[in-house]
């Protein structure tokens, strides 16, 4: 039983498993059977749905099931297969309910999340991207327009509230009204491992090389152009 | 939206603020058929510029719409206006001056080109749309700068000027600084435009017309300094102007776009002018308080972009993503129009007509101010 109990468990796990509801818990610890199974994504986004700090090779931890409900679980567990190379994201095998997901995202408010890492990781593998444009910044959160891609193609045009943690703590000097961002969506490489994470990115303006003087002269030259009249 | 496709005879004024949750667009008819805007918005479901969608809705030729003004570059101000720019090719464009200097074209230029969300690249385009105006042939007249007390349109009679308050050669030389700092190699400066603030350059219009006359604020706030915001505006106002009966309210009504010498200096204290604003749902504005002002001081408050109306069409991988991530989607609130038409050179008072996510705001719809806290005091010993 030893074998197969968690090597590298997630800090402070007790305090997440405290508000996470009896219920899913019970369901989840029920058809726990390593990693591929939906409940096993459950449990993984409950643990800690930033995934950054999750090892791939999370087990069951023996202290956290309750013996008394599930006294064949710990029997019945086996290690955890491979992680599939086609599985793009965990996010596209989750089955949480929306009660789940807020209980998850509530939990995940404290953690520290993926973009603070960012550049500790081999390589960054994105899969989707989307415009925002941020309109009102508050303590923990801020506003933003974003445009969205559906898979048609098309473009929407949405208002968002996203969580201040998504925004890496270089970054935080940016996130004020005005500002252009990517929300990414993608997962780090490391040591052949893939961590499915998402991300905050800012827009800078890209360094051109050009002097004030230059730069200067080019916009007066296209504002000469343009005729302008009072 | 339901729709108002009954367009104004040839005698007619017309009024029509357009705002949803987020944006905010005006059309104008100076009578003789002739039409102009400002500022624009996209509808969140149709993403068409409300502005030209109205003008198909009415029938009117591309060849009639004699303006399109920027106010300043904010997204929910300045969205879809490029398009409008295309369609319309013989419509001057005007935007403040602070963003006709080389510097703010300068900024244009560096930014990156891909960006759709930019307000910064849909002035961009604008420019390049606008460019051909200085071509000889070319039926799009040449873009105007705007600055204070200048007419910036004025209809083939004369009847109705189009005339700018605003922005003052205090908040020019501000906006200015603010751009060129941008520009500075310096990488804490140069990292994002959010640190530039259009609000303070925004345009702000008197349109007069034969006995009356409206007052279109734009984003313009009060910051307290000398010779910028409304304090500027207001000193700087002649008396021999007309004063407004119609008061689009700046800067979604926030408390920060109020300025007493508005009501006092610009605006007719009796009767009391009729006030619309547009919301900005990101910063809850406008805020009941804020309506409650209005209210006090004018004859009657409009309001457009009020309610949620569109659900949100996501795939449940995405829904669930976003969820996961702490990233509240909101739908898309409803567009709103308020019309307000009259007859040219008549006394008569306005027609006021709304349509879509508009309302016209009574007290009973604002919640109660909140009272102070009571005191705790010692217990009375009975």
């Amino acid at each position: 039983m030893t074998g197969t109990l968690l090597s590298q468990q997630p800090h402070d796990v007790d305090s997440e498993l405290s508000e996470v509801s009896g219920r899913a818990w019970d369901r989840a610890n029920r058809n726990a059977r390593g990693w591929g199974t939906p409940d096993s994504e459950l449990l993984r986004a409950l643990y800690d749905v930033s995934k950054d700090d999750v090892p791939t090779g999370l087990r069951l931890p023996p202290d956290l099931v309750r013996p008394s409900r599930s006294p064949s679980l710990i029997d019945r567990y086996r290690p955890p297969p491979p992680l599939p190379q086609a599985r793009v994201t965990a996010v596209q095998k989750l089955r949480l309910s929306e009660r789940q997901i807020r209980r998850a995202r509530k939990n995940r408010l404290e953690h520290e999340s993926a973009a603070s890492r960012l550049g500790t990781f081999e390589r960054f593998q994105l899969f989707s991207q989307w415009e925002g444009s941020v309109l009102a910044v508050a303590e923990r959160s801020f506003r933003a327009t974003v445009l969205l891609t559906d898979r048609q193609g098309h473009r929407h045009r949405r208002e968002a509230t996203f969580a201040a943690r998504l925004v890496r703590e270089a970054d935080r000097d940016l996130l004020q009204p005005g500002a252009a961002f990517y929300y990414c969506v993608g997962r780090f490489l490391e040591k052949g491992q893939a961590v499915p994470t998402s991300l905050v990115w800012f827009r800078r303006i890209p360094p051109s090389g050009r002097s004030l003087e230059e730069a200067l002269a080019r916009g007066a030259e296209w504002s000469e152009h343009i005729g302008w009249t009072s | 939206m339901d729709e108002l496709t009954d367009a104004p005879t040839e005698d007619e004024f017309e009024l029509s603020i357009f705002g949803a949750g987020v944006g905010e667009a005006l059309a104008i008819h100076v009578g003789g058929g002739q039409w102009g805007f400002v500022d624009s918005f996209r509808d969140p479901v149709s993403s068409e510029p409300v502005g030209l969608r109205y003008m198909k809705d009415l029938g009117v030729s591309t060849q009639d719409v004699g303006f399109i003004l920027a106010t300043h570059w904010h997204d929910d101000h300045i969205d879809g206006l490029a398009e409008m720019v295309e369609e319309f090719p013989e419509a001057m464009f005007g935007c403040s001056s602070a963003y006709t200097g080389k510097d703010f074209t300068a900024v244009t230029l560096e930014y990156p080109p891909d960006f759709k969300t930019s307000g910064v690249q849909e002035m961009r385009r604008c420019f390049e749309l606008v460019e051909s105006g200085a071509k000889p042939g070319s039926p799009r007249p040449t873009p105007k700068r705007i600055l204070e007390h200048q007419n910036v349109w004025w209809s083939p009679d004369d009847a109705v000027v189009v005339h700018a308050l605003a922005p003052t050669s205090g908040a020019l030389s501000r906006a200015e600084q603010d751009i060129i700092n941008h520009l500075l190699p310096d990488a804490q400066r140069r990292r994002s435009l959010g640190r530039l603030k259009p609000n303070q350059a925004s345009i702000v219009l008197n349109v007069w017309m034969p006995e009356d006359s409206v007052l279109l604020g734009g984003d313009l706030e009060e910051r307290g300094s000398a010779g910028t915001g409304w304090s500027g505006v207001v000193a700087r106002f002649p008396s021999s102007y007309p004063r407004s009966s119609v008061f689009k309210v700046p800067h979604h009504g926030s408390a920060g776009a109020h300025f007493d010498g508005q009501w006092t200096t610009l605006l007719y204290e009796e009767p009391a002018p009729f006030a619309a604003v547009t919301s900005f749902a990101s910063s809850d504005l406008p805020r009941d308080g804020d309506l409650r002002r209005l209210l006090h001081l004018a004859q009657a408050v409009y309001q457009c972009g009020v309610t949620p109306t569109q659900p949100l069409e996501l795939t449940g991988p995405e829904r669930r993503r976003l969820a996961v991530d702490g990233i509240e989607l909101e739908a898309a609130r409803g567009v709103g129009q308020v019309r307000l038409r009259k007859k040219l050179g008549s006394s008569e008072t306005w027609q006021i007509t709304l349509a879509g996510d508009a309302r016209q705001i009574t007290e009973a719809d604002l919640s109660s101010p909140k009272r102070a806290p009571r005191r705790r005091g010692k217990r009375r010993r009975r």
